[in-house]
C-alpha cells in the first residue's frame, strides 16, 4: 500500500526561535500589530510503501526519530494518509498525493501525546 | 613516529584543505578520507572539518552524521582514539550522538566571521595539554551561521561534573561575558569533550590560526597538543 506522510517539524516550545522572533518584530511594521508567538518550522512530505497503516506510521515515526527531527531542539507532528498507487512506469501520475488524490481523509497523529500543542 | 591524521571530506566540506595544510605544517602525515570510505586503519586521529556538508540540508550535520564514514568514526572514537570536529564537524558530532546537544542558528541570525577569544577550561585532555593552563585565553577565528550551542540542563550539569567543557567564549580578561558570546551559546560554550575526552567538538577554527601568514598562531596549541600526545603515547 502507498501512503503519504506529512511531517511538521517545529522548534521546541521551551527553546527560543530567533527566526520566529525576527518575523514577529517585522510584522507590526506592515500594519499587523496584533501578532504574537510567531514560530517557524518546516514541513516534510514523503510518499512511502508499507503493508498497512500501522506499518506506515511506524516507519514515519522511525524516520523522524532517527533523522528528520532532532529531539534535542525539535518536536514533530505527523499524519499518514493512504494514497492511490502510482501507475507503473508513469511517475508523473500520483507524484503529489498531498495535492488531492487522497483515498481516505482520516489523518492520524501518533505524536499527539508528546508532540506539539 | 610521525602521527597520521585523517581529514574526512564530505560533499560540501571546505576547510578540509586548511586542516590538511595545518597538520602538515606542524609535521604530521595527513590523508584525506572521502565520506564513502570506511577504512580508518593506520590513522592516529580523525578531523571532521568545517564547511557545509550536504549543503546543510535538513539541519547542519544531519545528513553527514549518517554517511558511511561516520560509523567508522564512531568505532574509532569508541577505541579511545582522537577525533576533532571543527565548526561543521562539531555539528556533525552532535548529530551523530558522539557529543550531547545541538548547534542552532546564531542569536541575531547573522553569519559571524571574526576572530574571537576563548578560554581554555580544562587542560587535562590530549587536545589542550600542550603549553596551556586553565583560564588561558586564545584568539581563534569563527565563521558560522549555526554555532549557537544548546543542550539540556541535565547534559550541561553532567558535562560540568565531568569537566567536559573545553572552551568558553570570553572577553580580553578571560571573563565569559555575554558581550563576548558571538552566537548565543548557553554558558558561552565554544567547545566540548565527550566523556573520555578523546572527542572534541568546537566552533572556532584552530586550523585557521596555525600559519602566521593568515594571522594568529593560537590554533597551534590545540593541534600540536594532539600531535604531542600521539607521539608521547607511542613512546610509552
Amino acid at each position: 500500500m502507498r501512503f503519504a506522510a506529512n511531517i511538521d517539524v517545529m522548534p521546541k516550545r521551551e527553546i527560543s526561535d530567533p527566526q520566529g522572533q525576527a518575523v514577529e518584530r517585522t510584522l507590526p511594521g506592515l500594519g499587523f500589530d496584533s501578532v504574537s508567538e510567531v514560530r517557524i518550522g518546516k514541513r516534510i512530505e514523503i510518499v512511502l510503501e508499507a503493508a498497512d497503516q500501522a506499518a506506515a506510521e511506524a516507519m514515519a515515526v522511525a524516520m523522524c526519530d532517527k533523522m528528520l527531527a532532532n529531539p534535542v531542539i525539535e518536536d514533530y507532528e505527523l499524519e499518514v494518509i493512504e494514497v492511490e498507487e502510482t501507475p507503473a512506469g508513469d511517475p508523473s501520475k500520483g507524484s503529489a498525493p498531498h495535492l488531492g488524490i487522497l483515498k481516505g481523509k482520516e489523518a492520524h497523529s501518533p505524536q499527539d501525546q508528546k508532540g506539539l500543542r | 613516529m610521525t602521527p597520521t591524521i585523517g581529514v574526512v571530506v564530505f560533499p560540501g566540506s571546505n576547510c578540509d584543505r586548511d586542516a590538511d595544510y595545518s597538520f602538515d605544517y606542524l609535521g604530521a602525515e595527513t590523508r584525506f578520507i572521502w565520506h564513502l570510505e570506511t577504512d580508518l586503519d593506520g590513522l592516529d586521529a580523525v578531523v571532521l572539518p568545517g564547511g557545509f556538508s550536504y549543503g546543510d540540508y535538513l539541519r547542519t550535520g544531519a545528513m553527514a552524521a549518517y554517511s558511511p564514514v561516520m560509523q567508522s568514526v564512531k568505532d574509532f572514537a569508541a577505541d579511545g582514539k582522537l577525533v576533532i570536529g571543527i565548526c561543521n564537524g562539531f555539528q556533525i558530532l552532535c548529530e551523530a550522538g558522539l557529543l550531547p546537544g545541538a548547534l542552532r542558528r546564531n542569536r541575531g541570525l547573522r553569519f559571524r566571521c571574526l576572530p574571537v577569544r576563548i578560554r581554555v577550561e580544562n587542560t587535562e585532555s590530549q587536545f589542550t595539554s600542550n603549553s596551556m593552563w586553565p583560564g588561558q585565553v586564545l584568539t581563534i577565528p569563527i565563521a558560522h551561521f549555526d554555532g549557537n550551542y544548546y543542550c539540556t540542563d541535565e547534559d550541561l550539569e553532567e558535562m560540568l561534573a565531568g569537566r567536559r567543557i573545553a572552551f568558553r567564549y570570553c572577553d580580553v580578561h578571560g571573563e565569559p561575558a555575554d558581550e563576548a558570546n558571538p552566537n548565543g551559546s548557553i554558558w558561552n560554550i565554544a567547545g566540548i569533550f565527550n566523556e573520555g575526552r578523546n572527542v572534541l567538538g568546537m566552533m572556532p577554527h584552530p586550523e585557521r590560526a596555525v600559519d602566521p601568514v593568515v594571522g594568529g598562531t593560537d590554533g597551534r596549541l590545540i593541534l600540536s597538543s594532539m600531535l604531542t600526545s600521539l607521539v608521547g603515547s607511542e613512546t610509552e
